[in-house]
């Protein structure tokens, strides 16, 4: 029997040592703040999310050296544009400040995607925060991740804060296709006994705890690095382009279809239509603001050129015309970005982040700037309506 | 459940490894290996495990029937139930789509419209493999080659064994009825070292070099685009040594696993690229396939005894339904017509191909095998045959389309394969230095899995 003992430096021991190892690396790693294996807060932001919240409510992540999507996923590192970055979440997993609702109700509510959560942005460079700052009224960032937003959730929310009446401004993204109710786990929770509803449905899975690993977040690092072009084909096709100034620019080339083949808009018009008929009718003002593709805004500005000469997006053209028409507040950003972009080219200012999809703080304030005047007047025609 | 997942890895085998040992009885061990078996399937999908149940409660009374009764009537109905039932299973889950998809093109190209809607069935993971062992069981215990075991979960752990139940290797009762019976005397240190060395190297095959290749070669061939002559070789080479890693790496842990839990599992892969003829490489290639395509078809249609037309009828017949075996589309159908024609071509004119230096037929073989690749690979007939217009019309090389890794890649897999030992003819009982390269091997695999997506292996769509 003595023969058949395995001895130390054998593949029979070595092989289960190494995954008991694993093992206790898991166990030691748990300990150490998730923050020091992620790339930027939106990973833990989103690896921590429930099904029913659009974050995990009250928390804060802090994460240094921070860079883009498109960095991450086409493994560029020398493109990285490395920033700090901090995301909190109020009580009811919403990326606004925790104090914001103490002892105010929001004037305004911001519906939307990773765009205007501000997915790559520190608390107070988002577009809720900015907005905040310059019109000195309570703002409210209800924007989810992967999702626009539908009728419940907004009722939603606007119930939980006891909002009467007020602006609701509402993201369209060039890519993004009509909403086809994505949010409704959301608003019943909402609608629920909030907070303690959220946390309740999480549960505990197996497969969560071992995705959620330290150590696989250390592997997943690793991996990521042989899909780099040259060794392994890129997990994500992304490309690395050059600007008329020399600066490198990364784009996501599902993206840049977009930029040279529009989709049509009038599916999305009816949709938005009948969205803000419904809202008006419940005291609430809709502003629309149509966010373009970073290809959309910077293709012509590229060489070569990726769509020849500057060429609007139809879809954001169309929808905005059609909304106008129909007498609804659109803010559309393509033309100030169009124009801003190719002004601070030469300042090698960006409205998006060189190394990621989303926009900068710089294209956050850009925004935010064309949106003041219409929020504006939307504000004082809200009172007046209240008043009379 | 993937054996190259975190939770197999790290959550199943563990406790699957544990609770087995720290039991002693024989009858504990049953239960426990068929309990772990169903567990392991639940992973994919718990609905389908009543199928498998079903399966074997058939099959387990159809063999205390045989083994109760004399009279040949009774012993003929325990014979045809079970495999009717089974292959009612197999035909409603894998081959009722096919039928219907092929029925609508059939009625198409005659101009006749057909309108039976398509039923969506989900297949099964694992169906064509269970199935051939219970109908394995059933057919041999009518042979009299095996004796039909009475204890029920004796035959349930059989059928549900974790390690070979959703792709193979197909295990006969005969081959593992002597362990089965002495479980209980099973040592556990016995299998350790055989077992882990077996499991590892399979799993640096599937994740180091099999997934690795696919990585690279797998966006071209499925992007539908007109590929470049050089580039269709390569792709269609890379696919050949990725099949076999994949494979063979599954094979090789299944074997590890078996031997963790005192079970010898035989052997699936005997180096199918070193054959030099085609009947070489199947008595080569997924050998427990082939074996039982040899018994339970070829040889029942009268094997290589008549005229040789009907030898060639039985050949192509028995490739033919190896090729549908192995999934429902044309061209798994036409995958076996071809090697069907292939060994007929062989049992014809092979004195000649005999006469060829070995070098010579060994390459031939390899090239022959790896054309008949592009139809196992292809999504759909028209798929295949770009790949073969590609392969065998020059529209250059394409080759600056891959990243020098793939290069890499098909050297080692070419060293390995055609010219190392395979795992079977190793002797597993590594010194210092290769324990400890295959430790840093495995550590690889374990990152590997934990941080990339786990990638099915290719035969569990069979």
């Amino acid at each position: 029997m003595r023969a058949l003992t395995p001895k130390i430096w054998q593949i029979g021991v070595i092989a289960p040592g190494i995954l008991i190892a694993t093992c206790l690396a898991e166990a030691v790693l748990r300990f150490m703040p998730a923050e020091s294996f992620a790339y930027r807060t939106w990973e833990l932001a989103i690896a921590n999310k429930t099904p029913a919240t659009a974050f995990r409510p009250l928390s804060r992540w802090v994460v240094r050296r921070a860079y883009g999507d498109l960095a991450r996923m086409g493994s560029f590192i020398t493109t990285r544009e490395y920033h700090d970055e901090v995301f909190s979440t109020d009580a009811l997993g919403f990326r606004n400040p925790p104090g914001l609702l103490s002892n105010t109700t929001p004037k305004i509510l911001l519906f939307g995607t990773s765009f205007s959560v501000g997915c790559g942005i520190t608390d107070d460079e988002t577009l809720s925060a900015f907005l905040q700052q310059r019109l000195q009224v309570p703002v409210y960032n209800a924007a989810a991740p992967g999702g626009s937003c539908d009728l419940s959730l907004i009722r939603s929310v606007r119930k939980r804060l006891g909002v009467a009446s007020g602006v609701v401004l509402i993201e369209v993204l060039e890519r993004g296709d009509v909403p086809q109710n994505q949010m409704n786990l959301l608003a019943s929770a909402l609608e629920g006994s909030g907070t303690n509803t959220c946390r309740s449905q999480a549960g505990f899975s197996i497969v969560d705890f071992l995705e959620d690993s330290k150590v696989a977040m250390l592997a997943r690092n690793c991996c990521r690095l042989r899909r780099n072009g040259w060794l392994l084909p890129r997990r994500v096709d992304v490309r690395e382009r050059r600007l008329l100034n020399g600066d490198q620019l990364l784009f996501l080339s599902s993206h840049e279809s977009l930029a040279v083949k529009p989709r049509e808009p009038r599916q999305a018009i009816e949709h938005w239509t009948r969205f803000a008929e419904a809202l008006k009718a419940e005291n609430l003002q809709v502003i629309f603001f149509l966010v373009p593709e970073k290809p959309t805004v910077y293709g012509h500005l590229l060489s070569p050129s990726l769509n020849g000469e500057p060429r609007k997006s139809a879809f954001l053209s169309g929808l905005a015309k059609g909304l106008t028409e129909r007498g609804i507040s659109v803010v559309n950003l393509q033309e100030v970005f169009w124009k801003r972009a190719a002004e601070d080219l030469l300042r090698h200012k960006y409205l998006y982040r060189k190394d990621d999809t989303h926009w900068s703080p710089h294209g956050i304030q850009v925004a935010a700037e064309e949106l003041i005047p219409e929020i504006s007047s939307a504000l004082l025609s809200g009172t007046q309506t209240v008043s009379n | 459940m993937l054996f190259n997942s975190p939770m197999f890895l790290f959550v199943f085998l563990p406790l699957a490894y544990a609770g087995f040992w720290r039991l002693e009885s024989k009858q504990q061990r049953y239960v426990w290996l068929t309990f772990t078996g169903y567990a392991f399937y639940s992973f994919w999908d718990a609905r389908f495990c009543a199928l498998m149940a079903f399966s074997t409660l058939v099959s387990y009374l159809a063999g205390r029937g045989l083994l109760a009764w004399k009279d040949p009537k009774r012993r003929k109905l325990c014979l045809v139930l079970p495999i009717v039932a089974d292959l009612m299973l197999l035909g409603f889950f894998k081959y009722t789509n096919f039928a219907i998809s092929s029925a609508h093109s059939i009625a198409g190209w005659c101009g006749q419209s057909f309108s039976f809607p398509e039923l969506g069935i989900i297949l099964p993971v694992g169906i064509s493999f269970y199935t051939f062992h219970t109908i394995s069981y059933i057919v041999d215990a009518y042979r009299g080659t095996i004796v039909p075991t009475r204890n029920f979960f004796e035959f349930s752990c059989y059928v549900s064994l974790f390690s070979q139940l959703v792709a193979g290797p197909i295990v006969r009762f005969r081959q593992i009825e002597g362990d089965l019976e002495k479980i209980d005397r099973a040592d556990w240190r016995a299998g350790l070292n055989i077992g882990w060395s077996f499991f590892v190297i399979g799993l640096i095959k599937k994740v180091l070099i099999a997934d690795t290749i696919a990585l690279i070669i797998d966006p071209r061939l499925n992007e539908q685009v007109q590929l470049a002559s050089g580039e269709a070789w390569l792709c269609m080479l890379g696919y050949t040594y990725q099949l076999y890693f994949d494979f063979s790496g599954y094979s090789d842990m299944a074997v590890g696993l078996g031997h963790l839990f005192g079970m010898k599992l035989p052997q699936n892969f005997d180096s199918p690229y070193k054959a030099l003829n085609i009947a070489d490489f199947w008595r080569r290639w997924h050998i427990s396939l082939s074996s039982c395509l040899r018994d339970y078809l070829y040889i029942p249609f009268g094997g290589g005894r008549g005229s040789k037309l009907l030898v060639n009828r039985n050949l192509l017949l028995t490739m033919l339904i190896g090729g549908l075996w192995h999934g429902a589309s044309w061209t798994f159908v036409i995958w076996g017509a071809y090697h069907g024609l292939l060994l007929v071509s062989y049992r014809q004119w092979g004195a000649l191909w005999d006469r060829m230096p070995r070098l010579l037929q060994r390459a031939g073989t390899f090239v022959l095998v790896v054309v008949g690749w592009a139809f196992f690979r292809a999504n759909n007939l028209d798929s295949a045959f770009h790949i073969l217009g590609s392969m065998f019309s020059w529209n250059g090389l394409g080759a600056e389309a891959f990243p020098i890794s793939l290069f890499m890649l098909l050297g080692i897999g070419a060293l390995i394969i055609h010219l190392f030992p395979n795992t079977f003819e190793v002797k597993h009982s590594w010194g210092l230095l290769p324990s400890i390269s295959l430790g840093a091997l495995f550590v690889l695999c374990i990152i590997i899995v934990m941080g990339g997506d786990p990638s099915p292996f290719l035969y569990f769509q069979f």
